[in-house]
């Protein structure tokens, strides 16, 4: 099997647009969940997100612009980061041995919401052109692929809050059985969308705003935490054969270890200790990692009441006592959830954070929830710790666990 | 204006287009817009002179029997508002419209 290692990261993202920025806002724990202004604020019961500060027209002409949702900006740009980054010479490279692999949520949300405003609302007589370009879930990988001529497989994963995890994961299953020789990988999400918001909303997932300091409205673990508060962004990574990357002298940010990905098959929305358990066990049992390997965790954290007693119950079930002295960081709690982004981003803090020895924060954590009793690295990061694999979890609506492990 | 002046209008604005470029014998399909292009060109002229074009068959030709063929439609619908008018422009340069094409 071959190993395979990340050589590019880009992120457009709400703790900001590189990597440096990220992890320095992550690591000093500045939140960017702020209130939204927009004419329809108002009808949201907490009007709160993590938004990116990002202009399409600084990226796009404006024809080309005209065709791409704001998710498939994101992607685009955060693609062309990695690639300049990993100094990646597409020429030189089998384009038919190069994949996209891209995990969404909601696609093209922003789009389908003004469509249907335009229709429903306005009683418009015809629909934007390219709406359907522009909604299509498989949007931005595709776009990558054009973008960049990359005619290997081009695979958009859609499973709710774990979609950048599995794309991220299954490119490194075809990686590693030599399938492919780089991959493209991540997430992007650009749920901001009134219509979006107003049924994250209706679900009773949304974490209520603190009064005192809106940025503070997520807090996984704690025990007056109320639920997540949705973001945008991507971010993605070139993955490449670890061999191939060092014969052409590329900077090696990281190498993925580990991928398990198991279905809780039980609820709708109601995650498991089981199914999380045994996600974790198989990305240690992909890789032929001893739990004892783990460094820290990069925790799914989305704040909410069933996710975050039943992802520390997991975390006791697979490293026992153990757990308990195991650094756990929840970063949701400043830079949002980014659906099925999240994985990407998270797993890129992640690896930033590891390059830097440091150990990022869970922010807006006062008292922990008492069934919430692990190490969360409360308020303060911790530098210094030495920690070199990282576990990273994304579970989603739907029961797909996945979980990722990587290295420095 | 004239309609060719506000299709040339809409060209230079969302196309980023020369003006220079834009002589009445000038070709549609010479401009360096793809077929995709074309499908919201469509959408442009209809916005603009609020018409509508049929659903298939259309060829704008050049720059002249594209506003000769929208004069058409504005006539044509202005008298029979609820039918989409004219089938077929004249054409010297087709003009694809077909977004698989």
């Amino acid at each position: 099997m071959r190993r395979v290692a990340v050589t590019g990261i880009g992120l457009i993202s709400p703790l900001g647009n590189s990597c440096a920025q990220a992890l320095d806002n992550a690591a000093a724990g500045r939140s960017a969940i702020r209130r939204i202004e927009a004419s329809w604020s108002d009808r949201l019961a907490a009007p709160l997100a993590a938004c990116v500060r990002f202009q399409g027209e600084e990226h796009f002409p404006p024809p080309r612009l005209r065709m791409l949702d704001r998710v498939s900006q994101f992607a685009l740009v955060a693609a062309g980061q990695a690639i300049g980054a990993a100094q990646l010479d597409l020429a030189a490279a089998d384009r038919a041995r190069v994949g996209v692999f891209i995990g969404t949520g909601m696609g093209g949300a922003l789009s389908n919401d003004e469509g249907y405003l335009s229709l429903y609302r306005d009683n418009c007589e015809r629909m934007k052109p390219f709406s359907i370009l522009m909604g299509m879930t498989n949007a931005p990988a595709a776009w990558i692929g054009i973008e960049h001529d990359l005619s290997g497989p081009n695979l958009t994963y859609s499973t709710a809050c774990s979609s950048a995890a599995v794309a991220t994961g299954e490119a490194w299953l075809r990686l590693r059985r030599g399938e492919i020789d780089i991959a493209i990988v991540g997430g992007s999400e650009a749920p901001l969308a009134f219509g979006a918001m107003k049924a994250w909303e209706a679900l009773r997932t949304l974490a209520s705003e603190d009064p005192r300091n809106p940025a503070a409205s997520c807090k996984p673990f704690a025990a007056n935490r109320s639920g997540l508060v949705l973001g945008e962004g991507a971010a993605i990574f070139v993955l490449e054969d670890r061999e191939r990357a060092i014969a052409r002298g590329a900077s090696l940010q990281g190498e993925i270890l580990g991928y398990g990905l198991v279905a809780d098959a039980a609820h709708i929305t109601r995650p498991t200790v089981a199914g999380q358990a045994a996600a974790m066990r198989a990305a240690l049992r992909s890789g032929e990692i001893a739990a004892e390997a783990i460094d820290c965790i990069n925790a799914h954290g989305t704040g909410t009441q069933a996710n975050d007693s039943v992802e520390t119950a997991a975390l006791k079930e697979v490293f026992g006592e153990r757990a308990y002295r195991i650094p756990v960081s929840a970063t949701k709690a400043i830079h949002g959830h980014l659906l099925g982004a999240s994985g990407a981003l998270e797993l890129a803090l992640a690896l930033l954070a590891l390059q830097q020895d440091v150990l990022l924060p869970t922010m807006h954590l006062e008292v922990p929830a008492a069934d919430c009793d692990l190490d969360y690295v409360p308020n303060h990061a911790r530098r210094g710790a030495g920690a070199r694999t990282v576990m990273s979890s994304s579970f989603a609506f739907g029961g797909t666990n996945a979980v990722l492990i990587a290295a420095q | 204006m004239t309609t060719i002046e506000r299709l040339s209008r809409i060209l230079v604005q969302r196309y980023k287009l020369d003006p220079a470029r834009l002589a009445p014998d000038q070709a549609l399909g010479a401009l360096g817009i793809d077929s995709l292009g074309m499908v919201e060109m469509l959408f442009f002229i209809e916005e603009e002179f609020n018409v509508h074009f049929p659903s298939e068959g259309i060829t704008l030709g050049t720059l002249e029997e594209a506003a000769t063929y929208i004069d058409g439609l504005i006539a044509e619908q202005r008298t029979a508002p609820q039918k989409a008018a004219v089938q077929r422009a004249p054409s010297a340069r087709p003009a694809s419209v077909d977004p698989s094409a």
